[in-house]
């Protein structure tokens, strides 16, 4: 169907000119066309409704119409189908399915248009499946079937989470499986540190190959093997250890089994100061032995062949020492070295006599030889060791050339351990030294004694007399002097006299130990007053509200207790004064001390109290003086108060409100009242002379006719009289248009009225809407009285401003 | 713009007067109805096509619910405008 059809149905139906009715139609989709483009939407009942909506498409906001057909015409349009509603064929389980696919376009959809939901199998991994584009194929219900029959039972049991998956979902490719590497952790190498055990020397080769060797050395050999071990460990960077039941001496020039690149610099310095302390110990018990070993040897000396021999031995182990070069340099006895005694023949003899008979040629190198390791010695410790650690060892003073010994053989005995080792190497296991320990404990006993004899004086107190100290001193001195005393009595040196010095000296000391705790004890309590000082500023910078109120209580407090030392007065006596005082007795205390002239007394008496007030928090403040009033009964007044006063403004400017209001309604909106009817058309207006004259002149050109007069007025009606009848006035109008419409009105409702025009002077014009004529005035008001009803139903319907006032 | 404002905007360009052109206006709309009910289909120059689709039936997925849903077959009223109507909304 077209337009032109439509216009001749709708002019045969309605029986219009074809013209007219394709004008109309014509007009009607134009307006509707410009209505929506404007982008208005149109309703029209019983048809639909025409929606402009808008969209943006490629960037670009456009509008388009869309048309959703009324209800009733939907239903009349799917009339064929309306009976038909939709089934719920399976109850989904969103778990057992694997996918999805709902659909939002019309018609022919492709799998762009879908959202699927893609489940998965397993708990742990997700699997993302995209969208396949398949070929155009029109997509049908049948298409889509749910895919959980196929899925079996446990599976899909199994797949809690539900993954929505959208139009463009990268498929993302599963991970490589890599063979996994073990990758051990690299070794960390900890260098193995000589903490205590300290690896010397491979035993040489010809002592390994001597090993059969008798314990006991002829003594003269055995003095020059331990000389030149002496000087080869003077020399040797590390030094020898030798073994205390053989009491073999190992020969220098071996190697050293670990080298030391390997050793911290930390261990180092410690190995070094061990292996000093260790060389020391050594040297002195090597140089003990060999004291020994003098004096035997002075008792029992070898013949000449066999000290040849022993210095051929000699020369043997120094030449394993410094070579063979420096043997010969080095070496006193020349001749021994081109002797021809073999080692073997060294434990053959052993003769105190044949040693005494030896020349004194071939003593003096011997001589000599110790004093070179006397002085080699003394510039070792001189040089290696320095003078701190001379004074340090406790045992050890040089004393000429000679280096003595007290303890050594504890020492040795306590700081070396040795232990041999199963490939032949020995190592020294060495102990930590007690001379330290010595040094601090006596240190600490000084100490003790030094504060005993502080607590003592300060025990028996600054005035203790010298006397009370010697009482005390003398004891420890007697002592001290019985056991010095047993040389001097033996002497016969020990006199009075010595005594008397010994008493000044022990007074002198007294005295300087006094002045010394004396400036001690002052400097204490310097110390004492500044640290006080010191925690005062620190309270006063820490203070707190609480502690200042505190602190005022406590100051009130310490102010009205007395002083501890009150001044003293003089006793007051009071004697009986018998007849002659009689008239002159004092009547009381105070009395009594008026007459004294102790004013100072009384006044002290009276300011002292008798009780110590205590004062609280509120006695400092002084709460008392200000009047108790709860803050919030005062807030809750205030606010009332306010209230209060809010309200009367409120109320007041309402009234005024009101009454303005009023007073314009009546003087401007509402026409007067008062005045009476003016039937005849004229005003009432006696205030204007000039204007009655008008009115007069106006009365006598218009043509209205005074045969009308008004007989009754009920309200807006009026009855007036004429001469053909009765009449009924029941509206008056300003304007011609509106009397039409309202006489219209009643015309309709079968009430015939008729319009009359009266000019008024001042060039006023009404239009009276009058009813009838009727002979009596019982039959105007009973008319009126049937028809009343309608006649007010239409006055009211009739404009405001064009009604009669009423 | 309802119905009255659209005929009182009519009137104004037409010959008749209110009564008449609302009249007309409503036998137009009653003749495009049954137009469209008997025939599908109705073409009204420089405005648009009025035209009945037919929809087939279709299952449904309804995950609120939780069911499958057979809808059944549907005929829809759907307007398309024409290009000079489209023109002017562009405009």
């Amino acid at each position: 169907m077209k337009r032109d059809k439509l216009i001749k149905k709708v002019a045969s139906q309605l029986n219009l000119n074809e013209i007219e009715v394709a004008d109309f139609i014509a007009s009607v989709f134009d307006t509707m066309a410009a209505v929506l483009s404007k982008g208005r939407n149109i309703n029209i009942p019983e048809f639909g409704k025409f929606i402009v909506r808008e969209k943006t498409a490629d960037g670009v906001a456009c509008r388009y119409v869309t048309f959703s057909p009324s209800k009733k015409f939907a239903e009349e349009i799917n009339c064929n189908f309306s009976h038909l509603t939709p089934v719920l064929v399976s109850s989904l389980d969103l778990k057992g399915l694997k996918e999805i696919r709902i659909t939002e376009s019309d018609g022919v959809a492709d799998d762009a248009d879908f959202v699927s939901f893609v489940f998965e199998d397993t708990e742990t991994g997700i699997q993302f499946e995209a969208p396949v584009k398949e070929e155009e194929t029109p997509v049908s219900h049948d298409n889509i079937v749910p895919i959980a029959d196929e899925i079996p039972e446990d599976e899909t049991a199994d797949a809690p989470y539900l993954v929505p998956m959208f139009r463009s979902p990268a498929p993302v490719p599963p991970p490589e499986e890599k063979p996994l590497k073990v990758i051990e952790p690299p070794k960390v190498i900890e260098p193995v540190l000589p903490a205590e055990e300290i690896s010397v020397y491979d035993l040489p080769e010809t002592l390994k190959q001597d090993e059969t060797l008798p314990e006991t050395v002829f003594p003269e050999s055995k003095l020059s093997e331990e000389i030149t071990a002496v000087v080869s460990r003077k020399s040797a960077p590390v030094f020898e250890e030798t073994e205390p039941d053989t009491e073999e001496i190992i020969s220098a020039g071996e190697k050293e089994e670990e080298p030391a690149d390997e050793v911290k610099e930390k261990d180092k310095a410690e190995i070094i100061e061990e292996r000093i302390i260790t060389e020391k110990e050594i040297i002195l018990k090597d140089i003990e032995e060999y004291i020994k070993s003098k004096e035997e040897t002075k008792e029992t000396r070898h013949s000449g062949e066999e000290k040849e021999k022993d210095d051929e031995i000699n020369y043997f182990t120094r030449a394993n020492v410094f070579g063979e070069h420096d043997a010969e340099n080095n070496f006193a006895v020349e001749d021994i070295k081109n002797s021809d005694i073999k080692p073997q023949n060294v434990f053959e003899s052993e003769d105190a006599a044949e040693i005494d008979s030896l020349p004194q040629t071939e003593q003096q190198p011997e001589v000599e030889l110790e004093q070179n390791v006397f002085s080699d010695l003394e510039d070792f410790f001189n040089s290696e060791n320095g003078s701190q650690e001379k004074t340090e060892e406790p045992g050890t003073d040089i004393i000429g050339d000679k280096p003595v010994s007290t303890t050594v053989e504890n020492l040795a005995e306590a700081d070396t351990d040795t232990k041999v080792q199963s490939n032949g190497k020995k190592q020294i296991l060495l102990k930590d030294h007690d001379d330290d320990l010595d040094l601090k404990e006596e240190i600490l006993l000084l100490l003790m004694s030094r504060e005993k004899a502080i607590h003592d004086l300060d025990k028996y107190g600054p005035e203790i007399s010298p006397e009370e100290i010697q009482g005390i001193v003398p004891e420890e001195k007697a002592k001290d002097d019985e056991v010095e005393t047993p040389e001097e009595k033996e002497s016969g040196t020990v006199t009075g006299d010595a005594g008397i010095s010994g008493d000044i000296v022990f007074e002198e000391e007294k005295e300087s130990i006094y002045d010394e705790l004396n400036k001690r004890i002052a400097e204490l309590e310097e110390l004492s007053a500044k640290k006080e000082e010191i925690e005062e500023d620190l309270r006063k910078s820490h203070i707190s509200p609480e502690m200042t109120i505190f602190e005022k209580l406590v100051d009130e407090r310490t102010v009205s207790v007395p002083d501890k030392q009150a001044p003293v007065f003089p006793e007051i006596i009071i004697h009986d004064p018998g007849d002659k005082y009689e008239d002159k007795a004092p009547k009381s205390l105070s009395d009594a001390l008026e007459d004294v002239n102790l004013d100072g007394v009384i006044e002290h008496l009276e300011k002292t109290p008798s009780v110590i007030e205590e004062k609280s928090y509120d006695d400092v403040f002084k709460p008392a003086d200000i009047p108790f009033v709860p803050i919030s009964n005062q807030e809750h007044v205030i606010k009332k108060q306010r209230k209060l006063l809010r309200f009367l403004l409120y109320f007041f400017f309402v009234v005024i409100f009101s009454m303005m209001s009023f007073f314009l309604y009546k003087s401007i909106l509402t026409p007067n009242r008062k005045t009476p009817v003016d039937t005849l058309g004229v005003k009432i207006n006696d205030s204007v002379a000039g204007k009655i004259n008008l009115i007069d002149t106006e009365l006598s050109k218009s043509s209205l006719t005074l045969n009308e007069f008004e007989v009754e007025k009920e309200g807006d009606i009026i009855y007036k009289q004429r001469d053909d009848g009765y009449i009924i006035q029941i509206a008056k109008f300003d304007k011609y248009s509106d009397a039409l419409k309202y006489v219209s009105g009643l015309d309709n409702r079968n009430i015939h009225a008729e319009i009359e025009r009266v000019d008024l002077p001042l060039n006023v014009t009404e239009y009276r809407i009058i009813i009838g004529t009727f002979e009596t005035l019982q039959q105007a008001k009973s008319f009126f009285k049937t028809s009343g009803i309608m006649l007010n139903f239409i006055k009211v319907l009739t404009p405001f401003k064009t009604a009669m006032p009423f | 713009m309802n119905r009255n404002s659209l005929i009182n905007k009519i009137r104004i360009k037409s010959t008749f007067d209110r009564k008449t052109a609302e009249w007309v206006f409503d036998t137009v709309f009653e003749v495009i109805k049954k137009s469209i009910l008997k025939k599908k289909i109705l073409q009204i120059d420089e405005f648009g096509i009025f035209e009945v689709e037919h929809r087939d039936m279709k299952t449904v997925a309804d995950p609120g619910k939780r069911a499958e849903i057979l809808l059944p077959p549907k005929d829809k009223l759907r307007f398309k405008p024409s290009g000079e109507f489209i023109k002017m909304l562009k405009d």
